[in-house]
């Protein structure tokens, strides 16, 4: 199981950052996220595995600086 | 140091007038070729149009210079605001400054959003605007003194000429029992010897016992003041509450200042953490999708990238709080201790550093090959105790490394430095020599419309190439930030009034990763809202983060999330609670629209304001050389082919670097006649008699200002 914006998923072996984003509601603006506290962005969605228990939250927006 | 030393040269009294629902309605002018301190009303009519802030600064900025005027005229003004809203305690980033100048990179008006206390503590003192003029004939230091009701001019001699120590040697003088009454706006010799000075805004940082700062930094505002022989501007008031701007409604008031504040609170800890790390998780995020400046913009990320982000400075930074004012909940001003400098007059002291933030790293980081984090925290600190813009110090700074790096200049004109991308110390003394205004420091440091002009006439380097890689419009340096895959963002820095700062518009991630405007007129509707939203917080003295950068969590819900109406909803409840004005979320478009033509066409009385303004140079736009088209192949590639249809098998990649620069120029000039006729402009950039008229600001002058660039 993991924590995606406070609420449970399940969790299934290999499952990427993009995998993870199919199955979610709304996520049009979503390009980086945060895997127990670390910054992935868009271009490594496909590439980055969720380990079991992790805690994601999706960052809604990049505004710049 | 010794103990500061000022002699009172002038001093008047005056009636401090009462905040009422946010306003003053009174400016205060010092003309200091004589000395000269004036108190005047602000009429309502120039309050019903201006809104305050910036727009304050540039009306009266208006009446003081005339079409001629140059930046270091005595007539030029030197403009400081709060805003209606400025100065509400625990309101997230509720107490900016705002400062306008003519400016000396852009010879056109200049503005710059700053944090610190100053802006406040003035306008408690009894003044909306304070407006400087006329040059002193001797070193001076100001002071507002809103507790004691006098304003007070000093000579000064023997003070500290680093930011760093005189807004702390200054701030104990003025009020040694309580410095957190105390807010210093400071330069620095930096400031005096090239055109990106900057402002220091202090605060005193009760926590840690020290003043902190922010800094205006764009545009030379601090070179101005120099120029006026002013060391500093002191502003002293006492204790604040959120009663101080006498609101219309004190409950309204506090019910959108919790809100807000418990939002952030709740939310920042899981989106950008900025209350950790600051800006600074931009740099990760800019790299992966390749918007990192490095090696002037040449390229959009680096692998080494990651040793200067978040993950690295959330360890250095030092814990506190870290608000910029008062209970602000985004907290992002932080800060290094006991760092030791390797070079300059600080080497081997301990000094507190304030920042960096993402231009910073950005720009004096991976810009110039630098992927070293106490680098970029050294040269944090000596620009800001210089004076000096880092967005500007790193984009120039840059474009000398990659003169050198292509021959275009050599050690023979650097005075021996190797300005290769990445030397480090090589880059800390020309900030040094900018300093001073000595060596090839002081070249640099006249910014880099003047560099190239210098470059080909004394070192006889190729102009064509200089004006593509050189990235600056309108005289003013890039901010950090890679633009060639989103025209969105070239027109959000081009089309900006005072050159290409993405306080205007950001627009890369909506555009170029969402690709939630694939039309010309989708990219103009967002140029023409986000700009005049954004122009919103600098007419009332507030920071733009708490609105985008901490997001409420059924924002994506929302019809259109990127502009985050539940927070625009906020800041028109802010402002109605505030100004007695029933205000609604397009009534704040509608004052900014006013404000932002009106600048514009202030632009047109200093020459410029028309489209040939408006250019970018090619880097902004795409790949000027075979090495950054290579390496990004697939890309450009696929674009010829695919977007563009041509058959570029025969095509050698110098073909095809000059194939792709005619689409792209050719979609920068479409998107200017978009974005031009959104906004009710002519085909030349210019507001129409008609715009001019819906916005109320036909003014005589404004009309003869059109007349002359034939708009009738």
């Amino acid at each position: 199981m993991i924590q995606v914006n406070d609420q449970p998923v399940e969790w299934k072996p290999d499952m990427t950052i993009a995998d993870l984003l199919k199955q979610m509601p709304d996520v049009r603006f979503c390009s980086v996220v945060r895997v127990n506290g670390k910054l992935i962005s868009s271009p490594r969605f496909d590439v980055t595995r969720i380990p079991d228990n992790a805690v994601i939250h999706l960052l809604p927006l990049v505004a710049g600086g | 140091m010794g103990p500061v030393q000022l002699n009172e040269i002038k001093a008047v009294s005056y009636e401090r007038s009462e905040v009422k629902k946010g306003y003053t309605d009174r400016s205060l002018h010092i003309d200091l070729t004589g000395n000269d301190i004036r108190v005047d009303p602000i009429d309502a009519a120039v309050k019903d149009r201006f809104t305050g802030g910036k727009g304050y600064d540039l009306w009266f900025m208006w009446q003081a210079v005339k079409g001629t005027t140059k930046w270091n005229d005595p007539e030029n003004a030197l403009c400081i605001s709060a805003g209606p809203l400025g100065g509400t305690p625990g309101y997230p980033g509720g107490g900016k400054s705002i400062v306008t100048t003519i400016s000396p990179l852009t010879g056109a008006p200049i503005d710059s959003n700053v944090g610190g206390y100053f802006g406040p503590y003035k306008k408690f003192s009894g003044f909306d605007v304070i407006t400087l003029t006329g040059k002193a004939d001797q070193d001076v230091v100001i002071l507002i003194d809103g507790i004691d009701s006098r304003i007070k001019i000093f000579s000064a001699s023997d003070l500290p000429d680093n930011a760093y120590e005189l807004s702390d040697a200054l701030t104990r003088y003025f009020d040694e029992k309580k410095p957190v009454n105390i807010s210093v706006v400071t330069a620095g010799p930096g400031a005096e010897n090239t055109y990106f000075g900057c402002l220091n805004f202090s605060w005193y940082d009760a926590g840690r016992k020290r003043v902190r700062y922010k800094q205006a930094g764009r545009g030379g505002t601090g070179t101005v003041l120099a120029d006026k022989k002013v060391k500093a501007v002191v502003a002293r008031f006492g204790t604040i509450s959120m009663k101080t701007n006498q609101p219309a409604d004190l409950e309204a008031l506090k019910t959108v200042t919790k809100t807000h504040a418990k939002e952030i609170n709740t939310l920042d800890g899981k989106q950008n953490r900025m209350s950790l790390v600051g800006t600074t998780h931009l740099v990760p995020i800019m790299n992966d999708h390749d918007c990192l400046p490095t090696h002037n913009f040449k390229f959009g990320s680096h692998p080494e990238a990651a040793v200067i982000g978040e993950d690295v400075y959330e360890h250095i930074f030092d814990k506190g709080f870290d608000g910029c004012w008062r209970g602000c909940a985004v907290a992002c001003s932080h800060g290094v201790k006991d760092f030791s400098p390797f070079t300059g007059p600080f080497k081997g002291k301990r000094v507190f550093v304030d920042g960096p933030e993402y231009e910073t790293v950005a720009g004096c980081g991976s810009n110039l090959g630098i992927f070293d984090a106490h680098t970029i925290l050294e040269i944090n600190f000596y620009c800001d105790a210089y004076g000096l813009d880092t967005i500007s110090v790193g984009t120039s700074i840059g474009f000398v490394m990659e003169c050198y790096e292509n021959g275009l200049i050599t050690t023979e004109h650097t005075g021996g430095l190797e300005l290769y991308f990445g030397n480090r110390f090589g880059a800390l003394e020309l900030i040094h020599q900018m300093a001073k205004g000595e060596g090839f420091g002081a070249i640099v440091g006249k910014g880099i419309r003047q560099m190239k002009q210098i470059f080909a006439d004394k070192f006889n380097a190729d102009p064509g190439f200089m004006q593509d890689i050189g990235m600056e419009s309108k005289g003013l340096e890039f901010s950090e930030y890679i633009t060639k895959e989103s025209l969105a963002q070239q027109g959000g820095y081009g089309l900006a009034l005072k050159g290409p700062q993405h306080d205007e518009a950001w627009l890369i991630f909506l555009d170029m990763v969402h690709n939630f405007m694939p039309t010309f007129e989708n990219k103009a509707e967002a140029l023409h809202w986000f700009p005049m939203f954004r122009t919103w917080f600098s007419l009332c003295g507030l920071c733009k983060l708490p609105w985008n950068d901490i997001v409420p969590e059924d924002n994506k819900d929302t019809r259109e999330p990127a502009k985050v109406m539940k927070h625009v909803q906020w800041y028109a409840d802010f402002f109605s609670a505030i100004t007695g004005k029933k205000t609604a979320p397009d009534d704040l478009i509608a004052m900014s629209e006013t404000v932002y033509n009106f600048q514009r066409v202030f632009n047109l009385k200093m020459g410029t304001g028309t489209r040939e303004h408006d250019t970018l140079p090619y880097r902004a736009m795409g790949p000027v050389t075979v090495e950054e088209y290579e390496s990004r192949q697939d890309r450009y590639d696929k674009q010829l082919t695919d977007t563009y249809g041509m058959d570029i098998a025969g095509m050698d990649t110098a073909a095809r670097v000059a194939a792709l620069r005619k689409e792209r120029e050719s979609q920068y000039e479409q998107l200017k006649d978009a974005v031009y006729d959104r906004r009710g402009w002519t085909k030349n950039g210019i507001p129409t008699k008609e715009t001019v008229q819906r916005l109320g600001i036909d003014f005589p002058e404004v009309l003869e200002v059109l007349a002359a660039n034939g708009v009738q």
